[in-house]
Parts: structure tokens; sequence; C-alpha cells
């Protein structure tokens, strides 16, 4: 209710094995650290560092982040909060993300968009009960002669009609981590 | 120094300031809301846009540097245009739940809407609602209130530097948030309730107590430690209600520690010394104060006349006013002239609490170690006057030749806290004791004479704080029925007529007092020398 005020002091994250391995930190320390002059530059690959690994950022990890960078705590979730890119709240194997800007718009988004909703029974902003997808809009994806196109987690589709989505959407592999971009030669981009 | 034109009128700036604050030191208003010259300009609530001659775009006056022959307008019809815009767009989502908001009165967005506002609203459709938060031990934060400042933001991460607040989304669903279980309970907290243009930060000790513009201040130095923060205790009929800092650049700036800003809470406590006692066949009785300060003189006088000169004591409190010091030991050596003057406990916390910018390392705000307002201040009394004195600790061993003989004294207390040490004096258990004090301790349960006594928020003084500043304060309110003020009572001991004038007794006092200045209320407003770009 409006007039009651929501207790923020308590202790809301509960703790458990760290979610920001040892692992992770020194893949961070290697690859970021030499890159930056401060500490504080990492957050934003270390936020993506470990949304890669479990889908989003939960409470905890953001605690765990805050402590390996010597930031505040309030400043990591500033800043996590600040992207809608970064998930603080548990989404679905797959984003479903289809572009909403003018060229799809007039090529029939919608009707995609339309698709995902009825045929997995979701909102704009929902998952699936099976967790498998969520579906989000979002403006332009720098792919307009192609139109319509929707992002899958890291891959864009392009030319897209709602049979050929759902084709996509059928043969995404049980694992998103063994889902990857064919136009992408990853073995490069990592050496990068 | 740059010359620069506002509205036609021609203004001196400092060099590398900013517009809006050469406007503000020469007493031209403009608005302002994310603006504060203690902390970082992020230029984001653009109400203080204003036209400059030669730029095509309104530009943020808190964040353009002057520069010689500028022109400025801020009262053109783009600026005043902005003005409304950015009025109208503030109150878009603004509950205007003026009737019960603490902040009403005071409020920059009531004024603003006032001076630069619009009578209606546009906006018909639904409001955003935003949540009320419990954000820490002694704030609430009312969200749908928030216009988005960050002032608090800034002051977390910029003078406490403890980063507790941070804003949470953007755009129209931005907030200010705590990292959830991480609560907002910094020593220096409380001052985000002050910065807060609006009623969105607010402080539970004073939620719903009192209307604004009910309450009348009266100027004042903190109680709680030695660095004599500037403050307001904001009053009405007899009741002090809240604490607010006073600028002074010297010494606190903008802010105050929470301690002292609570610190009014022990001046109304039900425990407050009232009643006048004296000891009839070893046991204390009460009686009329005119009786205990008789009783008290002639006491005294006695035991001087049988024990002979060096005798007596008194123990002067560091929570005294130096006024008060110098009218007691003047009053004990002229009955005793060798009277030993001791300071009272003087209690510290071990070490000062400093509080620093994390970004560039500068110090931002010091609470000092020790833990009373005037020990220096007492310290120069004695030394003033000379003769035989001790310190505390000497006091409590009482070894020397000179402290052996002593058979009674005059003691005060005024802490705001038990203040008796563990180890208690010998001479606080035997021989004459008369107390002054305003809160109970075993001793004014067994002293011979007890005088109740005034806190410091109820009567007029001076306090020297650590660094040799000595700084007036004003009483605002009276001492509870049955309590006196120590100067009166000394007043009346030493046959003088009338009531206790600090002002009087500090130009009898000599230098260093006699020049203490009264606050100035005209100059309280905040002039730092420049704001770093
Ligand atoms: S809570 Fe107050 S100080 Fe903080 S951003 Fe909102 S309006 Fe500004
Ligand atoms: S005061 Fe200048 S933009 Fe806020």
């Amino acid at each position: 209710m409006a007039w009651i005020a929501e207790d923020r002091r308590q202790e809301q994250v509960t703790k458990g094995e760290p979610l920001l391995t040892e692992e992770m930190k020194s893949h961070l320390r290697e690859k970021y650290f030499p890159r930056y002059p401060t500490k504080r530059a990492v957050l934003l690959p270390a936020l993506h560092h470990v949304q890669h690994e479990y889908g989003w950022i939960p409470t905890q990890a953001l605690q765990e982040i805050a402590e390996f960078l010597e930031l505040a705590p309030a400043e990591v979730l500033d800043t996590a909060s600040f992207y809608e890119e970064y998930w603080l709240k548990p989404k679905g194997k797959y984003l479903v993300q289809v572009c909403r800007s003018l060229s799809c718009e007039i090529c029939d988004s919608r009707k995609l968009t339309d698709h995902v909703m009825k045929k997995y029974g979701i909102d704009v902003g929902e998952t699936s009960a099976d967790g498998r997808l969520t579906l989000v809009e979002l403006e332009c994806l720098g792919a307009c002669g192609t139109a319509p196109v929707a992002g899958i987690n890291d891959t864009l589709h392009e030319e897209l009609t709602v049979e050929k989505l759902q084709q996509i959407i059928d043969g995404l592999p049980e694992d998103p981590h063994d889902y990857k971009d064919p136009t992408i030669n990853f073995a490069e981009a990592n050496g990068h | 120094m740059p010359k620069i034109t506002v509205d036609g009128k021609v203004i001196e700036a400092k060099d590398r300031q900013m517009v809006l604050q050469a406007c503000l030191d020469a007493g031209v208003a403009l608005p302002q809301y994310c603006y504060h010259p203690g902390l970082s300009i992020p230029a984001s609530c653009r109400i203080c846009l204003v036209e400059v001659e030669g730029i095509p775009k309104l530009v943020p006056s808190c964040q353009t540097p002057v520069r010689d022959g500028m022109v400025v307008y801020s009262k053109s019809s783009k600026a005043i245009a902005n003005q409304k815009a950015v009025m109208e767009y503030l109150l878009i989502n603004h509950p205007l739940d003026c009737p019960v908001c603490d902040q009403a009165g005071e409020c920059y967005l009531q004024d603003y809407s006032y001076e630069y506002g619009r009578s209606q609203s546009r906006f018909e459709e639904d409001k955003q609602k935003k949540p009320k938060k419990d954000v820490g031990e002694n704030i609430l934060l009312y969200n749908d209130r928030c216009i988005m400042c960050t002032r608090c933001v800034r002051f977390t991460r910029e003078v406490s530097g403890t980063s507790e607040l941070y804003v949470d989304g953007r755009g129209s669903k931005e907030e200010i948030d705590i990292f959830p279980g991480k609560p907002l309970n910094n020593k220096l907290a409380s001052n985000v309730v002050d910065l807060c243009p609006v009623g969105a930060l607010l402080d539970k000790d004073f939620l719903f107590k009192q209307r604004v513009w009910l309450l009348k201040q009266a100027p004042s130095i903190s109680p709680v430690d030695a660095g004599g923060e500037n403050i307001f205790l904001e009053y009405n009929e007899g009741i002090i209600y809240r604490i607010k800092p006073r600028y002074n650049a010297e010494v606190n700036t903008w802010w105050i520690s929470d301690d002292t800003r609570y610190s009014y809470k022990a001046v109304h406590s039900e425990n407050r010394l009232t009643k006048p006692m004296r000891t009839q066949y070893g046991t204390q009785v009460e009686t009329d104060y005119a009786g205990a300060i008789e009783h008290a003189d002639s006491a005294l006088k006695e035991l001087v006349k049988t024990n002979g000169a060096g005798s007596t004591y008194a123990m002067l409190s560091p929570m005294m006013a130096n006024e008060e010091a110098y009218l007691l030991a003047t009053y004990i050596r002229s009955i005793d002239p060798q009277a030993v003057l001791v300071l009272g406990p003087t209690p510290s916390s071990g070490a000062d609490e400093v509080f620093k910018n994390p970004a560039n390392g500068k110090v931002t705000f010091t609470i000092k170690a020790e833990k009373v307002p005037n020990a220096a201040g007492i310290r120069r009394v004695i030394e003033k006057l000379g003769g035989p004195k001790a310190t505390f600790e000497d006091f409590t061993k009482a070894e020397s030749a000179e402290l052996k003989k002593l058979k009674g004294g005059w003691i005060v207390g005024g802490y705001l806290s038990a203040w008796l040490p563990t180890e208690v004096p010998a001479l606080f258990k035997k021989g004459l004791r008369i107390v002054q004090d305003i809160l109970p301790t075993s001793l004014s349960g067994s002293c011979d004479v007890l005088l109740p006594a005034a806190a410091w928020a109820e009567k007029d003084g001076s306090w020297e704080n650590f660094a040799g500043k000595i700084q007036p304060f004003l009483a605002a309110v009276p001492p509870p029925d049955g309590a006196r003020r120590e100067g009166d009572v000394y007043y009346k001991l030493l046959g003088r007529t009338g009531m206790y004038n600090a002002e009087d007794v500090r130009g009898e006092m000599g230098e260093p007092f006699a020049q203490i200045p009264l606050p100035d209320l005209e100059t309280l407003a905040p002039a730092p020398e420049f704001i770093e770009l």
C-alpha cells in the first residue's frame, strides 16, 4: 500500500556459494585489468561476464563484483540498473528481441511479436512457463535493409517471417552456451 | 576580477566562478535544484538555464564559468519559457501532497512554483506512483516527491564517502534507492535531509512533529564534541524540535554530524533535575532554590573559616560556557583565594573520525574525538585567572599536599550523558559537595547541595573549539521549572543585580573573550571561495 514504507534496510541478499568464482575473477583480472587505468572501469565487462554465465545478474553477484572491484554495492547497482541489457531479474535461456523501430514496423514486425506472444502465452517482457524464452521489443538493431529483424541472445536474424522465426526457435539447442552466431568466428574474435 | 551583467545589473565575480554562484554572492536570485555549493556540479535539473549574449542556446548558469563582459539574461522570454517548462515537467508526477509533507514551507518546489511556475497543471493523465522506502535508521525516502536532483547521491559519494545511495534505472522510471540491506546509516547521514530540496528525504525524528513556519531559530554550537559545529536550534513554545546546520566556512561548512543533530533530546529528557536539594541530618531533602543557594554559600564560607585558604575546589565542567566558568571561579576565589580550579572529565572516543571524498582524497568533514565542546575554553579561563589548579587525573588521585588539603567544593556537571568516571574521585564521596547538574548521577543523589542547572540550549554563552575558535551561542528555550541557569546563580552569589548577561561577562573577562561577535544572521548564506571545475 502506498502509505506503507518498504523496508529496504533489512538484509535481503542470501549468501550462498560465490557466484563470481575465482576462475571468473582471474579471467577478468588477466583480460581486462591491463586495459584500463582503474578497477572501476572493469565494471561493465564484469557485469557482462556474470550475465553470460548465469543469464542474469543476481544481487549476490552484484555484491561480489563490488567487493572485487573495490566499489560500493550501490554504485554497482547504479550502473547495472542504468543499462536495460543487464538483467537484474532471471530471464529465460533465450532472449527474443524483436525490433519495433520504423523499418521493421513497416515490414510487419508486429506479427512476429504477436506470434510469440500467442504461441507461448506471454506478454512482452515475460518469460515462457518452461523458462526457455523471454520476449522483449527493442529499438533499431541497425539492420533496416533486411527488416524485419530480431535478435536471439547475441545473434541477429534477418528478413524474418513468422514461420522462419518459429523454425529458428524450434532449432535452439538445450544449452544456450552452445548457441553461437554462425557468422562470427569466435576463436578469432576472442583472440582480438 | 571579471564583471558580468545579469538582467541589466553589473556584478563582480571571482575568477573561475560559475555564473550561478556569482549571482548568489551578489544577491541576485536564480533558481537551482541540483546545484549545491558543497557538491560537484552535474547541471542536470536545468531550472537554472539562462541566456547569454553570443550563445544561441540557453546555458546552465551553475556550470558556466564567468567571463569578463558576459551579458546574462535570466528573465528573457526564452529563459522564462524554460523555467516554466522545467517546473511543469517536475510537477507532472509530483503528488502535490504539501498538506501532509514536512518540507512544506521550506520546499524549493513550492517556492519556484510560486516564482517561476504556472498556477495550474495541464496534466490530465494518471500520475506515476513511486514507493516510500525506509532507507536508514533516521531517514525515510518518499520517492514520489523526489525530483532526481541527485544531491543526496552526490553527498554520500563526495562528502561522507560511503556511497549508500544510488540512482536506480533511468528516464521516467528512475528512483533513488539503497542497495538492499545496506542502509544509509553513516554518521553524517541525516545531512541528506537538509540537502533534499523537496520533501523526498525525511528525518524520522522530525516526521509530522511541527509545521516548519512555526519554528524559530536560535544560533548555537554543537554540544557533542570539540569541533564547534555551528547549528540552529529550531524551537517553538519552549520545545526544541530539530537542529539544523548553520553555515560556517571555517568550521563545519554546510554539514553537521548526526550526533550533533539529535543532541537536543537530552535537553527535553524526562530525567532532568528540577528539584533543588540540601542534606539535613544525613539525608537529602527538597528545598527552594534561593534557600539552596544560601545554604551552599554559607556552608562554603564556614568550611574556609574552619580549614583556611586552599581547602576548596571548583570543578569546572567542559560543558560550561566560558562566562559561567569565569563567574564561578571568581566567586569561589572571593571566599577562598587559594581555591583549586579543576577542569572536569573530558571523555574521548580515541580518534577523530575523518571523512574524505574518495575521488580526490580531500577531507570533507571531521568528527572530533574529544566529546565535550569547551575543554579548551575552560583551560583558557583557568589559565587566565591563575592561582592553584589541577587536572582531573591529579584531582582524582589527590596525592599532592595541595590536593590533600581539600575539604569540599563546587562541582558542575551539565554533560548530556553519564559523565562520572568509573574511578570516582574520593573527594566526590566526602566533604562538602555542592553540585550543579542537569541529569541525575550518583553524585547528585548524595551531595550536600544540589542545584538543578540549565542545558546549553537554555542559556547564552561561548565555547572554544579544538582550534581555538571562540564561538557564542544563544538560548533557544527556558530551563525546565525548578532549574536555574548557572549564570543567574553566580550573579546572585556574587551579589550582582539583574540577570546573567553573557555579553557583559565577556566584556569583563577581557581579551580574547571581549571581542567575540554575536552570530551575524545576515551573512549566513554560503559563499565559498570558488567551485572547482
Ligand atoms: S531524494 Fe531529494 S536530494 Fe535526493 S535526488 Fe530526490 S529530490 Fe534530490
Ligand atoms: S542548478 Fe543548474 S542545472 Fe541544476
